[in-house]
């Protein structure tokens, strides 16, 4: 397995600051410290990825970020180092 | 749509109807288990909602509304011009239940009388209608008839939905007069949601057959079959987030109000996580956002007036209220409306016995 040396830094408007923040509110939703949520943080059933935490996901980026990324898209993802991916081609548009 | 404005019409009064038993954590906990329920209920903000045993139909929810209404307003019958419907879980396929409706209320054969398929937009969606029509005709009066019973198209065991709905009725009594402020209207449609809540078979595109009615499982461990009501939580949360508030500040714009100056939002009560966001992405304190959800659910195309009637029902009573109405959903479909009503008539929700409306109603057609 691979890295842990946390997120991968993203690119353009997504700032850091912001980044931070949503790791912050993020990692409550997988009952783990922030700490813990490396992008190689696995998204699947064991890790409480239902549901109700995609649109959990979703409203945290609607208020840091001000993106809507789909629950489709969210569903393919496998790992937090993807929803990161995501948020960071959807500022690219 | 851009903004429409219809001038010269009044709410007279709103009343909203129930059925008189309710599920609630106890019932949810005994096929869900603790844990589910939990969760599920932290989100949905729904603790109990009233939902019909004996198969209750939304016009009887609606009817006995009237009844009351036209009492309340002293409203002779056959002053109602014409008599809109509202409802996706109408009685028959066809006649149109409004028809039903014109008899069960003993109005006259020269009312005009409709039904509309439409869910969380169908409040503003029938608001709109009935102010067009006492705007543009030489019409008087018209009764807007609201009302779902959601809980009879849910599977028990689909987590996602079984939870969440609730059954209701409602009557709003709409009049001509001369020097009422406009109700401006944003209504919007995108029909690409179309699968993401939608009861797939049992109609005319999927007609019902033995296989469209057995229950299986589906994702998240739901047991559903094909006639039973699919919701995608997460689709419906996206839809709403992209499109309510701007839908919200579009017509606070053109209504040149601004948020302080709101006496309350009327949300559709879809859910309270998304109530939530809204009132925080509008930055709208949450008394000014009432939630009927934790003792009514979301009860589909009655919770917009049913939460008037419920947290708003003392203030419109004696005085006029600023407010913006915003259903949602189903379809996709919105709608949004900024009006100035009140004092007017307002009561409820009054309880309806399951059996004795039921009943009466099957004997009659039989």
């Amino acid at each position: 397995m691979g890295r842990s040396d946390g997120p991968i830094p993203l690119r353009k408007d997504v700032s850091q600051v912001n980044l931070e923040a949503f790791l912050q509110e993020l990692a409550p939703l997988f009952s783990i410290e922030r700490e813990e949520l490396t992008d190689d943080f696995a998204l699947d059933p064991n890790t409480n990825w239902d549901s109700l935490t995609i649109i959990s996901m979703m409203a945290l980026m609607d208020d840091h970020f001000e993106v809507e990324i789909s629950g489709e898209q969210l569903r393919r993802c496998s790992s937090i180092g993807d929803v990161l991916k995501l948020l960071e081609q959807s500022k690219e548009l | 749509m851009a903004i429409c404005s219809v001038s010269n019409v009044k709410i007279a009064g709103i009343s909203a109807a129930i059925p008189e038993h309710f599920r609630s954590r106890v019932d949810d906990e005994a096929i869900f288990g603790k844990e589910v329920v939990a969760k599920i209920q932290q989100h949905s903000g729904v603790l109990s909602r009233p939902v019909t045993l004996s198969g209750l139909c939304a016009s009887d929810l609606c009817f006995a509304a009237a009844e009351r209404l036209l009492e309340n307003l002293n409203w002779h019958r056959e002053s109602i011009d014409a008599l809109i419907f509202v409802t996706q879980t109408p009685d028959y396929v066809l006649p149109a239940t409004s028809c039903v409706l014109q008899e069960r209320l003993g109005l006259t054969k020269r009312c005009a009388a409709f039904d509309v398929n439409l869910g969380c937009s169908g409040y503003v969606y029938g608001l709109w209608l009935a102010g067009q029509i006492l705007a543009s005709s030489s019409m008087g009066r018209v009764l807007l008839l609201v009302g779902d019973t959601i809980s009879r198209i849910v599977s028990p065991m689909d987590r996602a939905a079984a939870m969440l709905f609730g059954d209701a009725g409602s009557a709003t009594a709409l009049e001509s007069t001369d020097d009422e402020a406009p109700m401006l209207f944003e209504l919007g449609t995108d029909g690409r949601g179309r699968d993401r809540l939608i009861v797939p078979a049992g109609s005319f595109r999927r007609p019902h057959t033995d296989l469209t009615q057995r229950r299986t499982e589906r994702e998240g461990g739901a047991m559903r079959s094909d006639e039973d009501l699919f919701m995608d939580g997460a689709e419906v949360f996206s839809f709403a987030i992209r499109e309510v508030a701007s839908l919200i500040k579009n017509v606070l714009s053109h209504a040149d109000w601004s948020k302080e100056s709101l006496d309350a939002l009327i949300l559709h009560q879809a859910n309270e996580f998304i109530l939530q966001h809204l009132a925080k992405r509008l930055g709208l304190p949450r008394e000014k956002v009432p939630s009927t959800l934790e003792n009514y659910g979301n009860t589909s195309s009655a919770s917009i007036p049913l939460t008037m009637v419920v947290s708003l029902g003392e203030r419109l009573k004696v005085s006029a209220q600023r407010l913006v109405l915003a259903g949602f959903g189903v379809g996709w479909s919105w709608g949004a409306v900024g009006l100035s009503c009140g004092p007017m008539s307002i009561e409820g929700p009054l309880v309806v016995q399951d059996e004795i409306i039921g009943k009466s109603e099957e004997l009659r057609c039989d």
